[in-house]
């Protein structure tokens, strides 16, 4: 009762949790990703959307230092000072500024000639040098007419870097050098990155020109730098979102950093949440479950209970269940059942007694057997009284088959068959006019063996009645021999001379049928009684034998009397 | 007929068992295939990221690019010139700085590991005493450089010259009163009023006692006693301490290295530099490529670019070094100077000895701040 239960238990769990636990996780860990890839997806466009703004700016701001050096260099003052030396020229400080209006608060303007700056934009006039073979200018004269940006080495500071923009303007080693300090491009690119984003702008070799928001800590970019050198990503152990991006063809790089949209604490707090609503409806369809079976198993465990004691024979077994659900009809189904089934038993008992009663009636009405026997052997000395012998001996004989067959003993042995058949045949042949004999051939031993008892008279009589009819000189005969493996078996031959058995019998034989000629019963009787005690196996058979008459074959397992002591 | 139906029912059964069996794979597959799915939209908003316009992927950097150098130099010194050669050259260039001693030790340790190429920066002196680390190289314009400075096995590549000279404070001390010679700073001239570094964590220091010892041609433990008296018991702890014990007044007047006076004129402070009339000593520093060096063309490549005419010039003009190269030219404020010879071998040798002579017998006070050496 307990396993069966358990497991309607476990059933009733696993589709609970099939149709709560799995969509919730799925539709939970589905919005999550959902939502991930939307908050990254927005949040990349507006990091991108910055980086670019960030980017436009810069390099709209690359064209204007190209229209100011070309407007510089075009500059007749200034060329003029360039080609004569270092000669100062008042108007070109009115041009210089003039020219320089929409950068100069940003950058710093100098004009060079040869290494010593002999213009500024920037504040005071004290002297200042830039090797003509190292550096920017060193690059500019490399590429006359261009501009050239790299980072600055001014003034040897080396913790806040600037970018040096130089244009080699002059054939007599004239140049003019714009200088952007972090100042300058954070007037630029207007300050304030949204939370903890950074800005970089750097060199090929990664050195930055710039720096700010959370790039601003020089480690970041030499981290990179060495993620690089190390042949590794340049990004191998950072967090967040990198955007780089060319600054046109100033061979400087711009780098945009982002923090990643939704940090790892975010994802895994979501995550967890999931796990405890999992939890929480598992736990439901725990107790779901449980009640559920218990709602289910108590009246099914009630009407087990009284399938039980119903099968144990209480018929006033009865369900009481107030339900008005299947559970309630099943019940009052099952109550209807055992009372048509006790009203059953009541009337078979009736009728059983009823038929007893008559069995008993009928007995008392059949005559003593004893009577008979005794009536009989009274005849057989009135007949010797009077010198009738043959009714004495046809008396005798009656009697002694009267009492053979009145005994109680449903076996008996060969011997007495024999015996039995030897009266019966000397009562016929009187009837017959001694128009046949009886004789028999049985070894000894097999004299003993068991055999049901009243076997061979009816297929004695059944060959003497309807197998010697009208026959002058007919002969019975009765042979037995054991058979079969280790002679196990033992068969009896009845064979007489008569006229054969008739094909209709035969075949009733061989099919097992119940006789339609009255008077055969008795040779159906014997095949019935031999396959109820033996099995199919066994049984009677007849065969015509080829000159005249039938030969009847009873087969039986041999079985020997052990005691012998039958009394004749 | 009735075989095949046998079959079919054990189909049947077999489905059955096989999908009642797969129902906790089924619950633990479906949460998995979405995780799965999770993770491939995020390998989707990565590739959504890289949609910019002008965006670029770095691409690491080939080995034939690259140079791995220690270096003692300051980031003033030694930025400038590895920047131009990574300009010129287009090679990526990883330095690693630190104390000359730091680094020297650094090298003799993981020299068999091979990946350094060079060491740029330290006295010519303490480059000799590593030389087992190093593997030689002849310059290409060795023969342009001046001959004194030269290695005599090419295990290294002299790189500037750094003289020591006199300074004073010019608010304190005038022109005429300023040192002229060595003989000054032992003869009580300066009692208590010199600043000094302690040769125990300045190697300029060092190389002052031993140019001392060289011009005065006193016995070693002599001079040591002679000077320590003169400092009065005072030694400062670093070679930065010197200019700012002079430039503030605490010291009148110093000795120091000509590049380190000139910064603090450059800048503006209250010093004063006096090229000592007998002459003076100007130990050279130098570059050296090791041993097992991963990129050695490179590293060839580096030295060759040190001595070139552009650097040493740079050198010159923008570092306040001397240049180890003939032929180019000083700034005005660049005096010509007797030199003093110093036996780099013996004085390398010996400076054990000396410094524990040092710290024998007159108790020296350390004072200022334990400042970064300033590298020869």
């Amino acid at each position: 009762m307990k396993l069966p239960h358990r497991s309607f238990r476990t059933q009733l769990l696993k589709s609970f949790f099939l149709v709560s636990v799995i969509p919730l996780l799925i539709s939970c860990v589905l919005t999550v990703n959902l939502f991930r890839s939307k908050v990254a997806r927005d949040i990349a466009a507006s990091d991108i959307e910055e980086a670019e703004r960030l980017n436009g700016k810069l390099t709209q701001l690359f064209d204007s230092f190209r229209a100011v050096t070309d407007q510089i260099s075009e500059d007749a003052y200034i060329q003029q000072a360039l080609t004569e030396g270092r000669v100062r020229i008042p108007s070109v400080y009115a041009s210089l500024y003039r020219e320089t209006e929409s950068i100069r608060n940003i950058s710093t303007v100098d004009i060079y000639s040869g290494r010593n700056r002999i213009y500024s934009t920037g504040r005071g006039t004290e002297d200042k040098t830039l090797p003509l073979h190292y550096g920017v200018l060193k690059r500019a004269s490399e590429h006359p007419g261009e501009l050239v940006y790299t980072v600055g080495m001014e003034g040897m500071d080396t913790t806040t870097p600037t970018l040096d923009i130089a244009r080699k303007i002059n054939q007599n080693d004239g140049y003019v050098v714009i200088t952007m300090h972090a100042q300058g491009f954070t007037t630029l690119l207007g300050g304030g990155l949204s939370g903890q984003n950074g800005f970089a702008v750097v060199n090929r070799f990664w050195e930055p020109a710039f720096r700010m928001g959370s790039l601003a800590n020089a480690s970041v970019l030499a981290g990179c730098r060495d993620n690089l050198m190390a042949g590794k990503g340049y990004k191998d152990g950072l967090t967040g979102s990198f955007y780089l991006s060319d600054l046109g063809d100033s061979g400087l790089r711009s780098i945009y950093t982002a923090p990643p949209a939704l940090s790892q604490d975010i994802i895994s707090s979501m995550y967890r949440i999931i796990l405890i609503l999992a939890a929480v409806s598992m736990g439901f369809c725990l107790l779901a479950s449980a009640w559920m079976s218990r709602a289910l198993s108590q009246p099914i465990h009630e009407l087990s209970d009284a399938m039980k004691r119903l099968r144990h024979g209480d018929l006033d077994a009865h369900v009481d269940m107030q339900r008005e659900d299947e559970f309630g009809q099943l019940a009052e189904g099952f109550n209807k059942t055992s009372a048509r089934l006790k009203t059953y038993m009541e009337e078979q008992v009736s009728q059983q007694k009823q038929l007893n009663d008559t069995k008993t009636a009928m007995m008392q009405a059949q005559l003593n057997p004893h009577f008979l026997y005794n009536t009989l052997d009274t005849i057989k000395w009135v007949a010797k009284e009077h010198h009738v012998p043959e009714i004495a001996a046809l008396s005798q004989s009656l009697a002694k088959i009267l009492r053979r067959s009145i005994s109680g003993e449903p076996f008996c042995t060969l011997e007495d068959e024999i015996d039995l058949l030897e009266n019966y045949c000397s009562i016929q042949s009187f009837r017959f006019d001694n128009s046949f004999v009886f004789d028999y051939d049985i070894p000894e031993t097999l004299m003993h063996a068991v055999i049901p008892k009243l076997i061979l008279q009816p297929v004695v009589e059944n060959a003497i009645i309807h197998g010697l009819e009208g026959v002058p000189d007919g002969r019975v005969q009765v042979l037995a021999k054991s058979c079969g493996a280790e002679d196990k078996d033992l068969e009896i031959l009845v064979t007489d001379n008569g006229r054969g058995i008739s094909n209709e019998m035969l075949q009733m034989l061989a099919r097992h049928e119940a006789p339609s000629l009255s008077g055969h019963l008795g040779c159906r009787n014997v095949d019935t009684l031999l396959r109820l005690n033996y099995g199919d196996a066994y049984g009677l058979s007849a065969r015509r034998l080829p000159e005249r008459g039938t030969e009847m074959r009873i087969l039986l397992p041999l079985r020997l009397d052990s005691g012998s002591n039958h009394n004749s | 007929m009735c075989h095949n139906r046998d079959k079919i029912l054990f189909y049947i059964k077999a489905l059955r068992r096989l999908v009642r069996g797969c129902f906790p794979i089924l619950c633990a597959l479906i949460p998995a295939a979405v995780v799965v799915s999770g993770c491939a939209r995020q390998s989707q908003i990565q590739n959504f990221q890289m949609t910019m316009a002008n965006a670029v992927q770095p691409e690491s950097v080939p080995e034939q690019s690259k140079l791995v150098i220690f270096t003692s130099h300051k980031k003033e010194v030694y930025q400038p010139v590895v920047r131009e050669f990574e300009e010129r050259t287009g090679i990526w260039v990883e330095v690693t700085a630190g104390g000359t001693q730091e680094m020297l030790d650094k090298i003799r340790d993981n020299v068999d590991f091979g990946d350094v190429d060079l060491m740029f920066g330290g006295g010519v002196e303490s480059l000799e005493a590593y030389k087992q680390s190093f593997a030689p190289y002849r310059a290409q314009d060795a023969a342009e450089l001046d001959s004194h400075f030269l290695s005599v096995d090419d295990s290294w590549t002299p790189f500037t010259e750094l003289p020591i000279v006199f300074i004073y404070n010019p608010k304190l001390v005038s022109l005429e009163q300023a040192p002229k010679d060595w003989q000054e700073f032992l003869d009580g001239t300066w009692k208590g009023q010199i600043a000094f570094a302690d040769p125990l964590h300045s190697g300029t220091s060092y190389t002052i006692l031993c140019t001392m010892m060289a011009i005065s041609g006193m016995h070693q433990k002599k001079l040591l006693d002679t000077f320590k008296a003169q400092l009065d018991g005072q030694v400062l702890s670093g070679s930065g301490d010197v200019l700012t014990a002079v430039a503030t007044g605490q010291c009148l007047v110093g000795i120091t290295l000509e590049e380190s006076a000139l910064k603090e004129i450059a800048k503006g402070n209250d010093i004063a530099m006096v090229y000592p009339e007998s002459g003076t000593s100007a130990l050279p520093d130098g570059c050296a490529i090791l041993k097992n060096a991963p990129h050695p063309d490179n590293a060839e490549k580096f030295i060759d670019f040190i001595i070139s005419e552009d650097t040493q010039e740079f050198a010159v003009e923008s570092l306040y070094r001397r240049p180890v190269r003939e032929h180019i030219a000083l700034p005005e404020d660049r005096q010509t100077f007797e030199l003093v010879p110093l036996d780099v071998v013996k004085n390398s040798r010996e400076e054990a000895e000396i410094l524990s002579q040092w710290t024998q017998g007159a108790n020296i006070q350390s004072t200022g701040s334990q400042g970064e050496e300033a590298a020869p």
